[in-house]
């Protein structure tokens, strides 16, 4: 099947403002400000946390050609579990969209854990949730 | 007065004999006839000089014309002027002047000879004694001074430049040699002088001796300075010395600030690199979450897709021995794709059966393929992840620990400190510091000073034994001191006398200026008063106060410069005569009345020597004088013009 | 001269105050002077040695 997707997309209505605020209020992301870094965290978490959101309105966020390998790699194993197929691999556009909806869903989750009142708690709550999962 | 080949004058012979009531003698001669070489007679038998020798006369030699001609070629005729007159205390004295010339062959010039000038007076036996060169010379200066003569002898014409020539200064001068103040002037400078040689003397005797008590003084002065200052600073150590033992009781325990603040420092330093090396350990930390983080979450998915492809492989489908997707093709074809024979249906068949038994794609088989080493390297990292974030999470504590216990030093300190009252605590440091410097600094001084004072009293030992020695050869120097003390006293009593005398001459000299003036003057009620101030310059005042020297008339001024003059004389304390030559020639008819009057006067007290031009003895004069007059001569040429005659008349 | 010189003499003796020595003194000066003598210093210096000595004394 061929895909004619070259951008992974967010949710137009407030993901990108939950990304900047991301990069802005908490020290842990604020390394990483390149937007391939956030979606992909945000979509482990959204994962985790099994929040899988379809997207509204959608928004271009970072071009396909930004993703390395490794993180292809992240995003079919997400997808194989999801459809538990390995079918979907040949499947593009339905990868890319289980990232995205789980992206869009770990992005609900991550702004409620920043801004007032939890500065600087996330890495330390991100890494007993870490403790949980070793 | 004798006068022998001089000039004009072959054998003159005159007797100035004194009258009854004045000794007022008058000459009367033409002009040229030798009238004004009368004067000079008595100029070169004083002076040995001429001061009125016409042009004329000038250009003839002074031997007499008639002796000249009338002397052989081996004869050296001698010009004599012998005056006779009456000294000190009315005593006689004479003097001579003799001159020897050489006459040249032509009888036109002469060569001096010989000279001879004495002296004669007399002594108390009344036999004649001969006095020449300065005993001489001292006793013309007794009758007439040379600098002061032509107040004695002078031209008329003098008169009327009196004022113009003459200056203050000279005045004064001449008043103190008139009035004989200038004794008092010698006196003092003969004083002054030996002054002087006494001190001198004095000084050479013993010349440091006052040089010697002042150093004895000033170092006694020094010891006695040097040892105040020993016992201050002796004073100043110890109370240096206690004042730091009091600090060092208060200091005692209380621990070193400086060294306080240091150790505070330090460990303030190393709280902020500790605090920087957390800060890059979280950040190191937080890269590790993320990273590892990631593949965390997603633990399930990754695992569960490397479980598929285990299974996969065990299955043999992976690695693909047949591509699905080839085969899948081939049978749409008529020619297979892998072997390139034709298809039939037992081959059809065949293919089906191998299709049934690939359950991946070949995409999915590639993916997975590619995929696999990938997750292995995830399933790695999480498996090393507790690993690493434990160590890191050790480092982090061991420098947390660092921080903590270095932040407990540091309020240690600080709580340190502040028990212990920092500024007082710097404030007494400081203090002992400035004193452990006065008081090294003051030591030094202490054995300067002490090196000082016993130089200073060796020296004192010294200049005593000194002083001790001068002291004898002092008396010596006293009565030189003492003679200089004396002429001092000397001369400042003859300096006072001496000024005393000047302003009365000169008070003595206007008064009588005055009396004379206004005995001559015919515009009495223009002038109010002569004024000689100390300087000697004369003025003479209007009625209106207006000095009016300068706009006055010849005539007056003439009779003011004769009346000035005649003050002189009388204020002086000379006897000598006084000779005028043309006294009244620039003198109007109406004055020389006046004149003749007033020096008849003079006359009396005074011998006065006139010598008249013809012309100038006009009979309003004649009238006067004649009757009082001791002697009349009639000054004349010889008929041969070789000689002049005196005759009286 | 000799009223003159006498009038100083007068102020001399004057000015000296009390001084009999010092009169007298200035007086043998006044006389020395009116001679003009030649070899005043030695004059002077006896002049002197007599009065101050006696002066003092």
């Amino acid at each position: 099947m061929t895909s004619s997707v070259d951008r992974l997309y967010v949710d137009e209505s407030g993901d990108k403002k939950i990304y900047d605020r991301l990069k802005t209020e908490e020290p842990f992301f604020k390394n990483y400000t390149g937007n391939k870094e956030l979606f992909l965290f945000a979509m482990a978490v959204g994962f985790k946390n099994e929040k899988r959101l379809p997207l509204g309105k959608r928004l271009g966020y970072f071009l396909e050609k930004d993703l390395k390998y490794e993180d292809y790699v992240l995003i079919n194993a997400i997808a194989i579990n999801e459809t538990e197929s390995l079918d979907v691999l040949a499947n593009k556009v339905e990868i890319f969209k289980i990232a995205e909806e789980y992206a869009h869903g770990g992005l609900k989750f991550l702004s409620k854990e920043i801004g007032p009142g939890h500065y600087g708690s996330f890495s330390k709550n991100f890494e007993l949730q870490l403790d949980k999962i070793i | 007065m004798k006068i022998q080949n001089y000039r004009q004058y072959h054998d003159i012979d005159i007797n100035f004999s004194k009258g009854s009531q004045t000794d007022l003698q008058i000459f009367i001669g033409k002009n040229g006839v030798g009238k004004t070489n009368f004067l000079n007679a008595i100029n070169w038998c004083l002076y040995g000089d001429e001061p009125h020798l016409s042009a004329e006369s000038d250009r003839q030699p002074i031997v007499n014309k008639q002796t000249r001609l009338e002397s052989s070629n081996d004869e050296i005729p001698t010009v004599l002027v012998e005056i006779h007159a009456r000294g000190k205390k009315n005593n006689p004295i004479i003097f001579k002047r003799e001159k020897s010339y050489t006459i040249s062959s032509d009888r036109k010039s002469v060569h001096e000879h010989q000279t001879k000038f004495v002296a004669i007076v007399k002594d108390k036996k009344n036999n004649d004694v001969f006095k020449e060169g300065e005993d001489a010379i001292s006793l013309v200066k007794q009758f007439v001074p040379e600098s002061i003569r032509e107040y004695f002898f002078f031209d008329g014409e003098r008169l009327e430049n009196y004022f113009k020539t003459v200056t203050g200064v000279k005045i004064q001068q001449e008043m103190m040699d008139i009035s004989q103040i200038g004794l008092l002037q010698s006196m003092s400078e003969r004083l002054e002088k030996l002054t002087k040689e006494y001190s001198k003397e004095a000084g050479r005797l013993n010349p440091d001796f006052d040089k010697i008590r002042s150093d004895l003084d000033s170092e006694n002065t020094r010891v006695i300075q040097l040892g105040n200052e020993l016992t201050d600073l002796d004073t100043q150590i110890e109370s240096a010395k206690r004042r730091l033992g009091e600090i060092e009781v208060e200091l005692k325990g209380i621990p070193d600030v400086e060294s306080l603040e240091i150790d505070r420092d330090g460990i303030k330093n190393q709280i902020t690199k500790k605090t920087g090396l957390i800060e890059a350990k979280k950040i190191e930390k937080n890269d590790l979450l993320y990273k590892h983080g990631i593949s965390l979450l997603l633990k399930d998915p990754l695992s569960n897709t490397v479980k598929i492809i285990k299974e996969k492989h065990d299955n043999g489908d992976l690695p693909p021995t047949d591509d699905k997707d080839l085969l899948l093709s081939t049978l749409d074809n008529p020619i297979c794709k892998v072997c390139g024979s034709e298809l039939n249906d037992k081959s059809r068949e065949y293919i089906k059966n191998i299709l049934q038994t690939i359950s991946l794609s070949s995409k999915v088989a590639h993916e997975l393929q590619s995929m696999e080493p990938w997750l292995d390297r995830y399933l790695d990292q999480n498996t090393n992840y507790p690993k690493i974030i434990k160590q890191l999470n050790y480092e982090m504590k061991l420098i947390d620990d660092e921080l903590v216990s270095f932040n407990a030093k540091k309020i240690e300190l600080d709580q340190k400190l502040e028990s212990f009252n920092v500024d007082k605590v710097r404030k007494l440091q400081r203090e002992r510091v400035s004193l452990e410097n006065a008081k090294e600094t003051n030591l030094r001084r202490q054995g300067r000073a002490q090196t000082d004072l016993e130089t200073a009293k060796k020296r004192v030992e010294g200049l005593q034994i000194q002083l001790d020695k001068a002291e004898i050869e002092d008396d010596r120097s006293k009565n030189l001191a003492n003679k200089s003390k004396f002429c001092n006293e000397a001369i400042q009593i003859v300096t006072k006398t001496k000024i005393q005398l000047l302003d009365k001459i000169r008070q003595d000299i206007e008064d009588e200026t005055n009396k004379k003036f206004f005995e001559l003057i015919w515009k009495k009620k223009t002038f109010k008063c002569v004024k000689i101030d100390p300087n000697y310059n004369v003025s003479l005042i209007s009625v209106d106060d207006i000095p009016m020297l300068g706009s006055v008339g010849k005539a007056e001024n003439e009779l003011l410069a004769l009346a000035f003059m005649l003050a002189l004389h009388t204020v002086s304390g000379f006897d000598s005569p006084i000779l005028i030559d043309t006294p009244v020639a620039r003198i109007s008819d109406e004055q020389r009345e006046n004149f003749g009057k007033i020096l008849i006067e003079i006359s009396k007290e005074k011998q006065i020597i006139l010598l008249f031009t013809n012309d100038e003895y006009s009979d309003n004069i004649k009238k006067i004088i004649n009757p009082m007059a001791s002697n009349r001569y009639a000054i004349e040429m010889a008929r041969d013009e070789m000689s002049t005659d005196i005759k009286v008349v | 001269m000799d009223g003159s010189s006498n009038q100083i003499l007068k102020l001399l003796q004057k000015n000296s105050g009390k001084k009999k020595q010092m009169q007298d003194f200035l007086e043998n000066l006044l006389d020395l002077e009116m001679e003009c003598p030649g070899w005043w210093n030695e004059k002077y210096k006896a002049l002197i040695e007599k009065y101050s000595i006696m002066e003092v004394r």
